[in-house]
């Protein structure tokens, strides 16, 4: 395959999107490779916190700035994608007592928008919190489903007649003498090889940036800074909560969704492809967890999983004390290659202002003068309910989605041709229906049973696809006709995919779950022994919330 | 009242244990905090997947089957078979020689005794067959199921397919098994599907939904008004075939009067070498004792072992020593690969030939006091493919003493 852009975006990720989004708005040929799926690097891998700024007042006020103008940016661009929790900062016993001065004072110098509130307050609010609350500051943390955002940012790219192409795997920069004309690479999805041409290439691939820059024979040092979350059953707390101390492992508790989320560690690992959780980190989060909420071992841990931060900071130390903030940069000046800009380094919540920065320096390159509009465009989200359990349940129990295909029929009534696929609520933990995993096989054509998760939520409650693999399975095998050999290895994929999250936390009730899932899918359906149609591949641990 | 055997746990080993001695005349009492394993189980007895490695599990002194013994499982199997029979559920096949039927995903499954409503799946009969899908039943996907197993598929509409008083706008296997109890929605049905099977293969192979209180009246009636032969298919829990099961031995032991309490907690104690039970049951409690006390609690998912986050593992009701092959680390109780083998499966209490437990010193933890079923260390089951197997020989043996 063959085309021609004048944009060419690397990395479907926040980075990656936000700034296609912005190009099309500016009315940009824009053009998004992605080698996974939407949100597949760190931008699906985050707790799903919206920064308020407080994390980083003290320690790098710049960033807070940042955060404080894109989290009221964010909450009027994709309103849809943010649950308004607010969020706390509180010190436990275990903090450090004069910090909190220095926190309110640093707030004050970074216009983060913070209010003391007394304990009784908070635990008012989270009765489950630690009763022995030092001060309490309230903050506007929010949590951002990243996974809906970046539909969103998507969706709105496409209206601005942008287009992402996934599965698209970039090997070769194409350069002409010292100019980057373009990319060629393999569509993983068919195998075919492409050749994309643009008048430049936005490099915004995260972790995987300083690979991509070698490819134009440029070297960039971006740092994989590994943080390790889990995902706890329920929602522990309606509001973030934040430890009172410098940022540490385990400071942080965001209830995203029917969970909520202890994150964070942070360790560096030498490759974004390549990590593992280890046992400690897994037991430090629970120790932390106690801290904000005792008895916080003793409530189920869903799963696990790891992102990687990309980090950017050329006087390198720790990951932990290393800079969180985004450098754009420009290959031209920096290594004499043109044609080439690189976004590296930066966290989700200030993707917008990235964006911006990056596009207004393409627009310089490009010799063109184009303001950038995304800090005032909503996009409105498409027609069916997004990730939001309660909107999904609304829409349920109003009918809303009882198509044709999905309606009963009433006791005594002959079915007609159009009853015969009543709305089967095929993953009940998350509310997704048959007639939504039809729908978005035929919009997406992608037979991969994690793109049905990442794009619906199937499997990420609770019983963690317990029940619900197979009858998507079923569905998938149905809809898309695929062999039987494919359906199977779709299935044992995605149940392997499954168990890498749950293995670091296998005790109490997730043990008895794993011992469930294993009679159901080996005893009573016999998995293990279905023909595939290839290995089952091995990918780094995903988020699930 | 003062009783011969307490068994604690409703799963298919205690059931079977409280009916092996009730039906012997002893007075019996049954205390479970909940339904147990048949709910979840494919409703077949599996006793070793290849029965080639009977023998070796008979030999090796630290496997539950070498604690019951050769004797126990074939006389455990044939007192199934018997009750099984009265209770006009005949279950089919013999030791030593598996029955290989298909499962919901279109693989295989080997089993030593199936129910007369599965059998006729066998898949060393030549006979082609097609499977039935029911447009709107979300737990069966024929069509995967009948891509692997190289059958035909045959789209049957359920008539007058219900709507659910509770809202939620699916049909579960349950509801289906409860209408096809009734003669009228077997008549309708027949009406609905003869038309469409006209021109079908000898076998019909349907979702495990063929009637709970009167299956073999519904699996009768329909293969003789179809004229074909119907074979059920194991489903995701919860298992109408488990629960026929469940029912006809919970029914069995009432009919000999041993009593089921269903709900207490319990917890036990151990007293100079004798073990007695406190039952909770929200806050009114009362201890037992009896000749013999059998604990039937299961392993992790039915909540006789527990495992907490630091590695240590318990047993839940007299808190005995568990045997966890010297893992400590929870990062050794699994595999990378979800379908294992799982080390953890093979966790248990360790008991001597008697099925007495041991405690930590090797010693009986009480004279009275016996441990059966998936309970037991030593023993892979889900690999082996003995879970019903060891439950049962256990439970029969503990029912000898």
């Amino acid at each position: 395959m063959k085309l021609s852009t004048e944009l060419l975006i690397l990395g479907g990720g926040a980075t990656g999107l936000g700034a296609a989004w912005d190009a099309a708005l500016r009315g940009f040929k824009t053009v998004v490779l992605e080698k996974g799926d939407l949100a597949h690097g760190t931008s699906g891998r985050y707790h799903g916190l919206l920064h308020s700024g407080g994390r980083y007042v003290v320690r790098d006020p710049q960033s807070a700035r940042e955060c404080a103008a894109e989290n009221a940016a964010l909450r009027r661009i994709i309103p849809s994608a943010i649950e308004d929790t607010g969020g706390y900062f509180l010190s436990t016993p275990a903090d450090p007592a004069d910090y909190a001065d220095q926190f309110l004072a640093a707030c004050h110098t970074c216009a983060v928008p913070v209010t003391e509130i007394t304990t009784a307050q908070a635990l008012q609010r989270e009765p489950l919190l630690n009763p022995r609350l030092g001060r309490v500051f309230q903050v506007r943390d929010a949590a951002c489903d990243s996974f809906d955002a970046l539909h969103l940012l998507a969706h709105g790219l496409r209206a601005a007649g942008g287009e992402v192409f996934l599965r698209h795997r970039v090997t070769e920069i194409l350069k002409s003498g010292d100019r980057v004309v373009g990319v060629a690479g393999e569509n993983l999805a068919t195998g075919e090889p492409f050749t994309f041409h643009a008048d430049l290439v936005l490099n915004c691939s995260g972790a995987w940036a300083g690979h991509i820059a070698a490819l134009a024979g440029c070297e960039v040092k971006v740092t994989a800074g590994k943080g390790v979350m889990i995902a706890m059953n329920s929602r522990l707390v309606n509001t973030v909560v934040n430890r009172l101390k410098p940022p540490a492992d385990g400071d942080i508790l965001v209830p995203v969704g029917t969970v909520s989320v202890i994150g964070t560690t942070d360790t560096a690992v030498p490759s974004p492809d390549q990590y593992a959780i280890e046992d400690w980190e897994v037991d430090l989060l629970m120790g932390e967890g106690e801290q904000l909420i005792p008895g916080f071992s003793r409530h189920r841990a869903l799963r696990a999983w790891a992102g990687v931060r990309p980090l950017y900071d050329p006087g390198g130390k720790d990951t932990r004390h290393m800079s969180r903030a985004h450098a754009l940069l420009d290959h031209e000046e920096r290594d004499g290659v043109s044609g080439m800009l690189s976004m590296v380094g930066g966290k989700f919540t200030t993707f917008r202002h990235m964006a911006q920065l990056l596009v207004d320096a393409a627009c310089a390159k490009l010799k063109t003068d184009r303001p950038c509009v995304t800090a005032r465009t909503l996009i409105e989200p498409p027609g069916t309910p997004l990730h939001a359990l309660p909107k999904r349940l609304e829409a349920l129990e109003s009918g809303k989605w009882q198509t044709a295909s999905d309606a009963t029929t009433d006791t005594g009534q002959p079915p007609t041709a159009s009853h015969q696929q009543p709305a089967a609520t095929i993953c009940e933990c998350e509310l997704v229906t048959r007639s939504q995993i039809e729908t978005n096989l035929r919009q997406s054509g992608s037979p991969i049973l994690n793109d049905l998760r990442r794009d619906l939520r199937l499997g990420m409650g609770p019983c963690q696809a317990g029940f619900c693999a197979y009858r998507a399975a079923g569905i998938i095998h149905e809809t898309l006709g695929h062999s039987h050999r494919n359906s199977n290895s779709q299935l044992l994929q995605f149940l392997q995919e499954r168990w890498k999250g749950e293995r670091p936390v296998m005790w109490g009730h997730s043990l008895r779950s794993l011992e469930l899932d294993l009679h159901i899918y080996r005893s009573i359906l016999g998995l293990d022994t279905l023909p595939t149609e290839r290995e089952i591949e091995v990918y780094p641990t995903e988020r699930t919330s | 009242m003062a009783y011969d055997l307490l068994i604690i746990g409703s799963g298919l080993s205690g059931l079977f244990a409280a009916c092996c001695s009730a039906r012997r005349g002893k007075r019996v009492l049954l205390i479970a905090r909940g339904i147990g394993s048949t709910h979840i189980g494919a409703g077949t007895i599996g006793v070793m997947n290849n029965p080639a490695d009977l023998e070796a599990a008979f030999a090796s002194p630290d496997h539950p089957y070498a604690k019951a013994g050769r004797r126990a499982l074939e006389a455990a199997l044939a007192e199934l078979q018997t009750i099984c029979t009265e209770h006009d559920y005949p279950l089919h096949g013999e030791l030593g020689r598996n029955l290989t039927l298909p499962t919901a995903a279109g693989s295989t499954r080997q089993t030593c005794l199936a129910p007369q409503t599965m059998i006729a799946g066998d898949l060393a009969r030549p006979e082609p067959f097609a499977l039935a899908a029911l447009p709107g039943f979300r737990d069966f996907s024929a069509a995967l199921a009948a891509a692997n197993l190289k059958a035909c598929v045959i789209t049957l509409p359920l008539p007058h397919a219900p709507r659910r008083t509770s809202g939620a706008p699916h049909t579960s296997a349950t509801d289906l098994a409860l209408l096809l109890d009734r003669p009228d929605y077997r008549e309708a049905l027949i009406a609905a599907w003869k038309p469409l099977l006209k021109n079908a293969p000898p076998r019909l192979g349907l979702p495990a939904i063929l009637g709970l209180a009167h299956s073999a009246q519904a699996h009768g009636h329909l293969q003789s008004a179809l004229g074909l032969e119907l074979f059920e298919i194991p489903l995701l829990p919860p298992s109408v075939p488990g629960m026929r099961l469940f029912d006809l031995l919970r029914d069995d032991l009432a009919a000999h009067d041993g009593r089921f309490i269903l709900g207490p907690t319990v917890t036990g104690q151990i007293h100079e070498g004798r073990a007695t039970v406190t039952a909770d049951a929200n806050g009114r409690t009362k201890t037992h004792t009896a000749e013999t006390i059998v604990l039937a609690t299961g392993g992790f998912l039915h909540g006789g072992l527990a495992a907490e986050s630091n590695g240590a593992v318990h047993e839940t009701v007299f808190n005995l020593p568990v045997d966890t092959a010297g893992l400590g680390a929870r990062t050794h109780w699994t595999s990378e690969v979800f379908f294992g083998p799982h080390p953890f499966s093979r966790f248990g209490i360790r008991v001597n030939n008697y099925l007495q437990p041991l405690d930590a010193s090797g010693k009986p933890a009480a004279h009275n006091l016996l441990a059966i079923g998936s309970l037991l260390a030593g023993a892979d089951r889900l690999t082996e493919g003995s879970r019903e197997g060891i439950e049962l020989a256990t439970a029969w043996k503990a029912t000898q003493t």
